[in-house]
């Protein structure tokens, strides 16, 4: 969900910056609603005009009978002479008319028993929705016919009466939901806290947020009504002298249009319906599209980023051979290395722009290891698990790295230059994701033994329904559920539990690595602290290694081997998380590490960090952090840092540290870190200026 | 009363006095039943028998876990919900928010201040709309440039210079750190003699959450304003708060001054909530075991609802709800651990053993019911 | 199973709605139908016949509440007066003789555009972003062409230019109604056409809705965790992003069901198909008010029965409904 949101966001903030108050214009630029929006115009103008751009009297009689279309008579005539056009232009304005008033009228009556019923709700709600669910029910075509059949047969009018009295109850329905929504909305709710009036709630918090949904109902009733108007005057229940696409049907059908083979008589009539019918859906769309962005993101960038990610996977086979033998002669020093992660990149394709949200990103996780990333929101954190996974979806893109997996017997393969086969195989069975939400994560509709089951069984074909069914058990009792539980739904476990069984999806197949997306981040302390201990206790046992993803940085310093602190898209940080704890070096760690109240010891000083993490889209140029960084000086703002390797401490991962603080003399802006590490005196200088 | 520089009145009360007080409040909602009436007159117990006192200048900590009650608890301080039993009294006088004109007026002297700030703004209105309708309501007879300069003063107020960089913005274009801010403006513009402030800071980047946390002392301070800070951070209650208050499936279970509720924590559930927080300080590693989850509040744990959790539970707990037992100066405990017998003393000991503070506790007095 | 009770609780309110509804019209229409009626006949009708119309539209001695009672006794009873498009055939007759040719052939064709629109939805979503979302403005257009206008081109192709089926009718004439394989064969050859316009004007609905809904599952954690467990791709589709795609059109179903229904209603006039459509339409131009109130029953009763039906599937495809 991380994930998708915070696309979501960035995409809509690409869409919308500069003029946002006419931001939803945009969706008119779209060529399927623009199309829309230009069949709708037309028809409207003509509508308008139609009477007196007609040629001729509609139901003036001649002798040239059922004529085919000709100079004189554009679309023919009918079987008593009269001009066909003539007809459907007068019609035009009669079934627009009927159209568009009946669904002004079904679209008010709509607003208000869905408003009334969402917002009041109690027994209003029940009553209005009954009602409104009644009327959804019972089939509007048939009530229709009888109306109408009542009713004198005067005009119109009564027409569009009936139409609307058929046609309110699903808007109701949509806006009460709608409604409902939003009054849970937090900003409902503060400006009740405010002291605002019910009346000024609902006309200025709630309606203008309804108006897209409410002008899609709109357009929506306006398409049933024709429809309709069309076959109640089919059936010959309208004033069949009053000229309408349905009357022009009407006379056709009568006639016999069909024995005599006089096509022109019925194709236009219903043409036009259809067109004016697609133009007013193809609109709607654009409005579903600004209601909905995840159906936006399936259009924008989706193009631009499959295109990239072809031109990515023919690149790939050239890059496979060089990273395999690159990486046998690097295979006796790392040989407990499990993922090395070299140089990866992440961008974000908006349109007409680019945006890096994981920028040459190098970690390496070793066997049975904890790796714990850490950054604020707009780090990248989740894009990096996501993209570890190949999980990212456009307009996510992996524009360059390699991500270097090493199997037990030794072989190294590139994750990223896999064919979508190898990566079916290679997922869960080596690399497992645990996400956030385990109440998103696992699927609504299937058992929880189901959802572990089928990653077994779409791994191991081989195995019995009963050896499966075993290992399910087997998994459970391993992360600590009741194996009775197996046939539960996700809903009817507690929070703590789907967090659990999540683990107990991810542990399947004994993968070596489990990437995990903020797991604990929904979850209550005591809870956290549970599932926490059981991750460690499962990775001593079960000896696989986890790439630990958070923003919380103290939860990350208690478990975690090695610590990588991310910020705007680079590693700013990478330490033994002991060492990090003692000596954070990077300006920005010692800032997050200060923003966490302790809970034992002595009170300390809290600090913080001034300002608030940066917008990817308009990044500082030099090193990102030195806007907010108290010890930023000149060339902060001109070089980027690259890690620099650090003296002191370290079990394992020597700590490094993308600072200028740490460059050697402080005059060679592009120096190559070295692996030796910085002389003492860089460190000495950062005391100082603290 | 006191004016400010643009004029406005404030609700100033001298530090250290009650000014917000909540007697026995409790809140059932109704479980939505069907027409045949399985499910009918079952309610739950959200908040059951709260007493709390909201002092003028002083921040009050309320921590619990999520459904514990805390947030409930703070609508039902700004008067959103009706109460089931018990009463709220400001300045020693019982608040009657029923209709709307005394809603406004308890509104204009009480101000709730939400956890989300993207979500607490009206996508489709700018900032200025959005403080334009609080003030509207709040400074009924000011012109319109009025209005301006008291909006352009509050977002001062909050840090937020120069104020026509934010006023024309939309709440997307906005960070959450800023966001929060323009809400505490918001609520300033009712210039309240209490805030309640659910959450303030949960959903912001931890780099930014300190500055809106010393934005909300500072005014608490300066401007003598009561606070109740709701959150489910222990830790921060310890740096921001005077007092703190936990809170367990709708009750109030331990209550003292931050330091004494953090560093000597009394009641069991208190205990583990520490020992469950990350927190890299900490020397030892005894933790306090932790059995089962947060129980239904629709049919709630006889006796003390902590009982089915607690690895100190004795025969009572399951039969009797624990009265207060003031445990230390200032500090009480709902738990049965300090009543003074032989049996809670073994409690006592086998607590100080495993929750690893060392001295075992003394038994603790009863509170009697008007006590706070 | 709390949820079914409250959800027949709800069907019998509607169903008590819609026959008091068809109660109440005729009494609060303006205008003298009745008179107008008998004037019609001038004089032909029975007065038994005349009665029963001024029965029909509260011109009665009787009190209200007495009528009301009667009317409900009459519902039950399947006694719905005479039909005077079809006089003297009493309606339930006329009905009786119908509604088999109907039911048939809407539920066969809800069925087929249902599957067939509901699974081009779910590969044109699955699908997003290729070539197939061309596909969508072709779809929207053919839903919304008007289900009769759509019939007569279809008749005008296959019937009158191409001869390969026939104009209109449900059966051969040489034919006896009955369960033999010559009638059979005969009503399934003369049903192909209403049914193809059915199902082809009703598909581009459902896709639309199903492609919708499955371009939004498919950016939902589980589909991106069921892609992480390398699940085989069709389990992906089907049981993780179809299965959780197709419940809100169950939910919808309501609608889009009145929708076919009415469509297929006037299509059936086109054919001339001996069904109820074609029947509405003959009361509907002979002023049958008796008629027209006993096909709209019927209808209704089918339509919520249906609906119940679609409650029932969505009940069984969607656990978290199944407690209350």
């Amino acid at each position: 969900m991380a994930i998708s949101a915070a696309t979501a966001q960035e995409a809509e903030s690409t869409d919308t910056t500069g003029s946002s108050r006419f931001g939803w214009l945009r969706a008119f630029r779209r060529p399927m609603t623009l199309t829309g929006v230009v069949i709708v115009g037309v028809f409207c103008v003509l509508a308008i005009i139609g009477p007196w751009i007609a040629p001729y009297d509609p139901s003036g009689v001649s002798k040239a009978t059922l004529q085919p279309p000709s100079p004189e008579h554009w679309l023919g005539t009918t079987q008593t002479g009269q001009d066909i056009l003539s007809q459907m232009l007068y019609g035009t304005q009669v079934s627009m008319l009927v159209g568009v008033l009946a669904a002004v009228v079904a679209t008010l009556l709509s607003v208000v028993v869905g408003l009334a019923a969402g917002y009041l709700g109690g027994v209003s709600d029940e009553i209005l929705s009954l009602l409104a669910n009644v009327f959804l029910v019972i089939p509007a075509l048939p009530l229709t016919v009888i109306l109408a059949a009542y009713l004198p047969k005067t005009g119109s009018f009564g027409i569009i009466l009936v139409i609307s009295i058929t046609g309110w109850a699903w808007g109701a329905r949509v806006l009460r939901a709608q409604t409902l929504s939003l009054r849970k909305r937090d900003f409902v709710e503060a400006a009740r806290a405010t002291g605002e009036r019910t009346t000024s709630i609902i006309f200025r918090d709630i309606f203008p947020n309804q108006v897209a949904v409410i002008a899609a109902s709109f357009l929506g009733t306006v398409t049933g009504a024709i429809l309709t108007q069309a076959s109640l005057a089919f059936l010959g229940l309208t004033n069949v002298t009053e000229w309408s696409w349905g009357t022009i049907l009407y006379w056709a059908q009568v006639s016999s249009a069909l024995l005599t083979n006089s096509w022109w008589w019925f194709v236009p009539a219903g043409a036009a319906i259809a067109l004016l019918g697609t133009g007013l859906s193809l609109v709607n769309f654009g409005i579903d599209e600004f209601i909905n962005p995840r159906l936006r993101q399936a259009g924008i960038g989706t193009k631009k980023a499959q295109r990239a990610q072809a031109k990515a996977a023919r690149a790939k086979a050239p890059r496979r051979r060089r990273s395999e033998a690159r990486s046998s002669q690097g295979r006796t020093r790392t040989s407990d290395v499990i993922l090395q992660i070299n140089d990866l990149e992440v961008d974000y394709v908006g349109e007409g722009s680019i945006t890096k949200a994981v920028n040459g990103v190098s970690l390496t996780l070793r066997r049975g290891e904890v790796l714990g990333i850490a950054g604020e929101s707009g780090s990248g954190k989740s894009t990096l698990a996501h993209a570890i996974t190949r999980l990212h979806k456009p307009p996510a893109q992996i524009s360059a790295g390699e991500l270097l997996y090493q199997r037990d017997d030794g072989t190294t393969i590139d994750i990223l230059a896999m064919d979508e086969d190898e990566l079916r195989r290679f997922r869960w069975e080596e690399l497992a994701i645990v996400f956030q939400s385990a109440m998103h994560a696992l699927n609504p509709i299937l058992r929880i033994g189901t959802q572990i089951d089928d990653a077994i069984k779409a791994h191991r074909p081989a195995m019995s329904a009963g050896e499966r069914a075993a290992r399910v058990l087997e998994l459970l009792d391993l992360v600590g559920i009741q194996t009775d539980r197996v046939d539960a739904y996700p809903h009817e476990l507690s929070g703590g539990m789907r967090q659990r069984a999540m683990i107990a999806v991810g542990l399947a197949l004994d993968p070596e690595i489990i990437v995990m997306d903020e797991p604990t981040t929904a979850l209550d302390v005591v809870i956290q602290r549970q599932v926490v201990e059981k991750i460690i206790e499962l990775k001593d046992r079960l000896g696989f290694s986890v790439i630990f993803i958070t923003h919380d940085l103290s939860l990350l310093i208690e478990m975690s081997d090695t610590i990588a602190v991310m910020y705007a898209g680079r590693v700013v940080e990478l330490a033994d998380a002991k060492e990090f704890y003692r000596n954070p070096r990077h300006p920005y760690s010692g800032g997050l590490l200060g923003s966490f109240p302790t809970l034992s010891g002595p009170k300390r000083e809290l600090e913080g960090i001034p300002g608030a993490p940066p917008d990817l889209r308009r990044l500082p140029s030099g090193c990102a952090f030195n806007p907010r960084c108290p010890l930023a000086f000149d060339r902060c703002t001109a070089v980027v840092p690259p890690l620099f390797a650090l003296a002191g401490e370290a079990e394992w991962q020597q700590a490094q540290a993308a600072c200028l603080l740490y460059e050697g003399d402080g005059s060679a802006p592009d120096r190559v870190p070295s692996d030796e590490g910085a002389p003492r005196e860089d460190h000495r200088l950062v005391e100082e200026a603290r | 009363m006191t004016t400010t520089e643009t004029g406005m009145v404030r609700n100033e009360t001298a530090p250290g006095v009650a000014v917000l007080e909540a007697r026995h409040v409790t809140k059932e909602f109704p479980v939505r039943g069907n027409p045949f009436g399985r499910g009918k007159g079952r309610v739950v117990h959200a908040v059951d028998d709260v007493s709390l006192v909201l002092y003028a200048g002083r921040i009050t900590a309320l921590v619990g876990e999520s459904g514990s009650g805390k947030s409930t608890f703070a609508r039902l301080l700004a008067a959103l919900h009706p109460l089931t039993r018990g009463e709220i009294l400001f300045k020693g006088e019982k608040v009657d928010a029923r209709g709307g004109r005394r809603f406004r007026e308890h509104v204009s002297r009480v101000q709730l201040i939400l956890q989300d700030p993207f979500g607490s703004f009206n996508p489709v209105a700018t900032i200025a709309r959005t403080l334009m309708r609080a003030v509207r309501i709040h400074h009924r007879t000011a012109s319109p440039a009025r209005r301006k300069a008291i909006i352009d003063d509050l977002l001062a107020q909050v840090s937020l210079r120069p104020a026509a960089q934010f006023t024309q913005k939309y709440p997307h274009e906005l960070s959450g750190g800023q966001l929060q801010r323009i809400s505490i403006a918001r609520a300033l513009a009712a210039d309240p003699a209490v805030f309640l402030a659910d959450e303030p800071v949960s959903s912001l980047d931890v780099s930014i959450r300190l500055g809106v946390l010393n934005l909300l002392r500072k005014l608490t301070e300066e401007r003598g304003v009561a606070l109740l800070y709701v959150t489910h951070d222990i830790a921060s209650a310890r740096y921001f708060a005077e007092d703190t208050a936990v809170m367990y499936a709708g009750q109030l279970v331990e209550h003292g001054s931050s330091e004494q509720v953090t560093q000597n924590a009394a009641h069991p559930y208190t205990q583990l909530l520490i020992s469950s927080a990350p927190d890299p300080s900490r020397a030892d590693e005894n933790r306090v075991p932790d059995i089962g989850q947060p129980p239904s509040l629709i049919n709630p744990p006889s006796g003390c609802r902590f009982h089915p959790r607690c690895p100190f539970a004795m025969e009572r707990c399951a039969e009797e709800a624990p009265p207060r037992f003031a445990v230390d100066d200032g500090q009480w405990a709902r738990c049965w651990l300090y009543a003074d017998d032989d049996e809670a003393a073994a409690g006592r000991a086998q607590n100080a053993r495993l929750h690893g503070t060392g001295a075992i506790r003394r038994a603790g007095r009863p509170v009697p019911d008007g006590e706070l | 199973m709390r949820v079914l009770l409250r959800r027949g609780f709800f069907y019998l309110v509607t169903a008590w709605a819609a026959i008091s509804l068809n109660f109440l019209l005729p009494r609060i229409m303006p205008g003298d139908p009745a008179d107008a009626l008998i004037e019609k006949f001038h004089g032909k009708l029975t007065p038994a016949a005349v009665k029963a119309l001024r029965v029909l539209f509260g011109q009665s001695h009787a009190s209200l509440w007495q009528q009301y009672v009667d009317y409900w006794h009459n519902v039950f009873t399947g006694n719905f007066g005479i039909s005077y498009a079809y006089y003297p055939t009493s309606v339930s007759d006329v009905l009786g003789q119908s509604i088999g040719w109907t039911l048939v052939l809407i539920s066969v064709c809800t069925v087929l555009g249902f599957l067939i629109g509901t699974g081009l939805g779910m590969i044109v979503g699955w699908k997003r972003g290729s070539w197939l979302d061309s596909l969508i403005p072709i779809t929207t257009l053919l839903s919304s062409i008007p289900y009769f206008w759509f019939a007569i081109c279809v008749v005008l192709l296959f019937a009158i230019v191409l001869h390969w089926f026939p104009l209109s009718g449900g059966y051969s004439v040489t034919e006896t109604i009955g369960l033999n394989w010559g009638f059979i064969s005969s009503a399934t050859y003369y049903a192909v056409l209403p049914a193809l316009t059915i199902v082809v004007a009703s598909i581009g609905g459902w896709l639309i809705g199903m492609r919708n809904m499955m371009v939004t599952t498919l950016s939902e954690d589980y589909v991106k965790l069921a892609e992480a467990k390398g699940l085989p791709k069709r389990r992906i589709m089907f049981t993780y992003a179809a299965r959780n795609a197709m419940l809100p059109s169950f939910s919808s179903f309501a609608m889009s069901l009145g929708f076919v229904v009415g469509g297929s209603i006037v299509t059936e006039v086109v054919f001339n198909y001996p069904g109820i459509g074609t029947v509405l339409f003959k009361a509907a131009q002979a002023q049958d008010y008796p008629l027209m109130q006993g096909i709209f029953l019927v209808i209704t009763v089918t339509v919520l029965v249906a609906n119940m039906l679609a409650d029932l599937a969505y009940v069984f495809l969607d656990p978290r409904t199944r407690e209350g």
